[in-house]
């Protein structure tokens, strides 16, 4: 059987440390993930500030290394891949940032977003051809090239300018796309239109995705399944109907219960006002990380760390109550 | 709603424009837009960016800067035209009767200074000297109404969290008891859990002193829960203004339609959301309705005549042809879906054509 496309295997980063030092608690910690070959997915993970999560895109596209674990591309630990191949993972594995602003150069023209992947994969030498594959990415995600090339960054909106993100990371047929709050800095009647093109390139293209995000609101509309991430741990995974219509982990309830509907007749639910120091309770390090904010928290969490349990066979929950 | 009918409004807009000189031309960031706010009322200002929400509270605040300049209108506070007042009378007013919460107000604190000096900076400026025993009292049942513990008052900023910075920002705020807070996103770039936990806070803290609110925020959701009536803001003119439950559920301008209808939710999954079309480039906006390039319904009428602020029933106002002026869109007839599904063809990327002059 073929290995799957990108397996992340017990993944743990810790920042800093050193020989005199005492090592950081981990940022991410024995993190699993799977994308199959043959089927193409859109994988969110989310959580909020400091849960691992920009941390997790940066390994995944090797911009940093792991403390320990594994990263495997078609079945290769990207540790230790040869320049060949290393060519091939970076083409093939891309990445789209939050800041649509901050990526581009303010003095060059944005036709030399693509040039410079043209020029640096070697997709083609000549004029005619490099115009038309610039031209048919920027179609794929709604963009009309004689409007846009030719032009400055600032002369173009935010969402033009992400939509251009998306097309160059288009251009390099790409399998995954590494998406870190992508939306994040953009218009919300925008954000749609934006995920419906990463969507598209699902459904049409076969490219996965690793959509980072902190709002559930948006992932719920185009994932495939979701990992909630808190300080640096798994504390729900399943497929996304089940974690979010139906949330276990008592960290999801949470997160879930504090979406905010476009919708007067559903107030907020719980407490009506609640105490700051609980937003700062520090990550319990020994335990379950949630302990200090957990509302069923029992004495066993404070030092044990609990399993993923099965709730249903797409989903499970990292928590005792479900043991 | 809150609101008594028959209470005075706290805040009366009447025909404001605020226009920015650039050297291309005028760009009307705010053009003619009249609304009021009653006491202990919550309103809140949806749109997408660049739509004059800011600009409009700025104008309030009498806090435009050069190049933009207030063209016109008037903005009354218990009837009193704050245009009028000069600026040391303006200066005063700022926080002891208006008072803001700007836009990442948590990086507005001052990173050398110690929580309660900012506090009492801001209380002394405005109510003079006041004992020192009284201040530190002051501030301990500040920081107390904003959930924050009394020894957060020798902290320096860096010390705390997003969300207790922000609320440290809100106690500064609500300091001098204003009549009027106004808050420019207050909750974004806070995490979810912290964002419910801090606009609580913010309601709280507007309940108990008896104040109006205006609220801008580009999360619809939290407006959508908040505010007891919202204001739809399209390219510097204000759309539609309905209590909130009206709006949300049943929108009549087709912007505000298309706006709410594009917003991620869990309830139900979306295909196809969005808004056909850009918003349009100020310098060059379109002529009358601003909205017909990107509007399903448009007609020829839309182009040529200016749309006014209809009244629909009693605090539901919105300013479309087709409420205002349904025979037009009969007469129109047959043509009418034609050039509707024109436009939305046209719509795409077609807006950008004023984008780029």
């Amino acid at each position: 059987m073929a290995p799957p496309l990108l397996e992340i295997r017990d993944l743990t980063k810790r920042y800093g440390g050193g020989l005199f030092r005492q090592p950081s608690p981990p940022a991410l910690e024995d993190f699993s993930l799977r994308f199959a070959e043959d089927e193409a997915k859109i994988t969110t993970i989310a959580g909020e500030s400091g849960s691992g999560k920009t941390t997790l895109a940066n390994l995944a596209l090797d911009f940093i290394h792991p403390t320990s674990g594994q990263i495997l591309y078609r079945g290769q630990d990207i540790a230790e891949m040869s320049r060949r191949e290393r060519f091939v993972f970076r083409r093939e594995v891309q990445a789209i940032f939050q800041d649509p602003f901050g990526t581009y150069n303010p003095f060059y023209k944005v036709d030399a977003v693509f040039n410079t992947v043209i020029q640096k994969f070697k997709l083609t030498n000549e004029r005619s051809e490099r115009r038309r594959i610039t031209e048919e990415a920027m179609e794929v995600v709604g963009l009309r090239p004689n409007e846009i090339l030719g032009k400055y960054p600032h002369e173009l909106s935010g969402g033009q300018r992400q939509r251009i993100m998306v097309a160059r990371a288009f251009l390099l047929k790409p399998r995954i796309i590494v998406a870190d709050e992508p939306v994040s800095m953009i218009d919300a009647s925008l954000q749609m239109r934006i995920l419906e093109i990463f969507r598209n390139l699902k459904e049409e293209y076969g490219i996965s995705f690793l959509y980072i995000t902190h709002d559930l609101s948006t992932a719920y509309q185009i994932s495939d399944d979701i990992y909630i991430l808190y300080g640096g741990s798994v504390m729900e995974y399943g497929d996304i109907e089940g974690v979010i219509q139906d949330p276990h982990h008592p960290y999801t309830q949470l997160l879930v219960g504090s979406i905010t509907l476009p919708d007067p007749d559903v107030r907020w639910e719980g407490r009506s006002a609640s105490a700051s120091s609980e937003e700062t309770a520090a990550i319990n390090l020994n335990g379950c990380k949630f302990y200090h904010r957990c509302p069923h928290a029992m004495e066993r969490c404070a030092s044990g760390t609990p399993q993923n349990y099965r709730i249903t066979p797409k989903q499970t929950a990292s928590c005792f109550l479900f043991e | 709603m809150t609101v008594a009918i028959d209470s005075a409004p706290l805040l009366q807009i009447e025909n404001l424009r605020v226009y920015y000189w650039t050297q291309a031309g005028p760009v009307k960031a705010v053009d003619d837009i009249s609304f009021t706010i009653n006491p202990k009322e919550r309103f809140g200002f949806i749109g997408e960016s660049g739509c004059g929400k800011t600009t409009t509270i700025m104008a309030i605040l009498r806090l435009i800067k050069r190049p933009g300049r207030i063209e016109g209108g008037r903005i009354l506070l218990k009837g009193s035209d704050i245009l009028s007042l000069n600026d040391e009378e303006m200066r005063q007013s700022r926080w002891s009767r208006i008072s803001l919460i700007p836009q990442g107000a948590m990086n507005s604190l001052n990173p050398v200074m110690r929580v309660q000096d900012q506090i009492a900076d801001a209380i002394v400026t405005h109510r003079g000297a006041v004992p020192i025993r009284e201040l530190r009292e002051r501030i301990g049942d500040l920081l107390e109404t904003v959930q924050l513990s009394a020894d957060v008052a020798d902290m320096y900023p860096h010390e705390l969290s997003g969300g207790m910075k922000q609320r440290v920002c809100i106690a500064m705020a609500t300091a001098l008891e204003p009549e009027l807070i106004i808050a420019d996103e207050p909750t974004s770039a806070l995490d979810v859990v912290v964002q419910k936990a801090v606009m609580e806070t913010l309601i709280g803290v507007q309940e108990r002193l008896n104040a109006s609110m205006i609220l801008i925020g580009h999360d619809m959701g939290m407006t959508a829960q908040v505010a007891d009536r919202v204001g739809v803001m399209y390219a510097g003119k204000l759309v539609e203004v309905a209590g909130t439950r009206e709006l949300f559920r049943q929108p009549q301008h087709p912007y505000s339609q298309a706006l709410i209808s594009s917003l991620p939710s869990i309830r139900e999954k979306k295909r196809g959301g969005g808004i056909p079309g850009l918003p349009p480039f100020l310098l060059n906006p379109p002529q009358n309705c601003l909205f017909h390039p990107r509007c399903p319904h448009a007609i020829a009428f839309c182009r040529e005549t200016p749309p006014p602020m209809h009244r629909l029933r009693p605090g539901h106002m919105t300013a479309c042809h087709k409420l205002s002026a349904p025979e037009q869109f009969d007469s129109a007839g047959g043509s009418d879906s034609g050039a509707g599904a024109a436009m939305a063809g046209a719509g795409t990327e077609a807006s950008s054509g004023h984008q780029t002059r």
